[in-house]
């Protein structure tokens, strides 16, 4: 981590704990966002839950796949 | 990097999208391997999965990347930058290989699958298999599960 980021975060981090009430439990997507939680907000009553995708729609999709590399992102 | 790949950039635009379009286009300039589409309607994503076998997500963080879940549930292995939910969540679990922190590396990834088809082929099922904990049903479940636990404290 860049010594900018290192500054920022520990002024978000600061800035955080002065604010919020760390004793109320917080839903995160994902292990990575949980790990920021806990960090930032000393919050130990982290729950992650990942967001659900159309699994039972994506997972019938198959063909003749070859040297095709895909990217979907908003761009800007 | 990749000649003996094609590669395809899809997704919306914003108001802010013309700048990074220009310079999208300025630097695949003379490149014949790499396409961008625009504002495509989803059956246009379906059938672009359908023929891909890598998913490539960009090089920054997200803290979960629906997008990358989509294509896991598709099949495609997902080529994913080493930071972000969607490496330590969805790629991480697929295979450690899986994660690059450069261009060279991406591309080095990259080819090294597609010169292995037996790796490329059981990557694909592994990744079918780590997408179905992200089914309607698998968060039915967990949220339930938080839900209960929350009412007993």
């Amino acid at each position: 981590m860049r010594l900018y980021e290192r500054a920022y975060n520990s002024l978000a981090i600061w800035m955080a704990r002065a604010l919020v009430d760390d004793t109320k439990p917080v839903m995160t997507n994902s292990t990575w966002t949980a790990k920021y939680i806990r960090e930032t907000y000393d919050n130990q009553r982290v729950y992650v839950v990942h967001p659900p995708v159309n699994v039972e729609e994506l997972s019938s999709i198959g063909g003749d796949r070859g040297r095709v590399v895909l990217t979907v992102s908003r761009i800007d | 990097m990749v000649p003996e790949a094609s590669f395809y950039l899809v997704g919306s635009t914003g108001p802010s999208s013309k700048l990074v379009l220009n310079l999208l286009e300025e630097r695949a300039k003379g490149l014949k391997n790499f396409n961008i589409e625009t504002e495509v309607p989803r059956r246009r994503i379906l059938e672009l999965m359908s023929q891909a076998s890598i998913y490539l997500h960009p090089p920054h963080a997200e803290h979960f990347g629906i997008a990358i879940a989509e294509a896991a549930a598709t099949g495609l292995v997902p080529v994913v930058y080493r930071d972000g939910g969607g490496w330590t969540d969805i790629a991480s679990r697929i295979d450690q290989g899986l994660g690059y922190t450069s261009v060279d590396e991406a591309a080095h990834i990259i080819r090294s699958l597609l010169n292995e088809p037996g790796r490329l082929k059981a990557l694909s099922a592994r990744a079918r298999e780590v997408a179905n904990g992200f089914s309607y049903e698998s968060f039915k479940i967990r949220l339930n599960e938080v839900i209960r636990e929350l009412a007993r404290a």
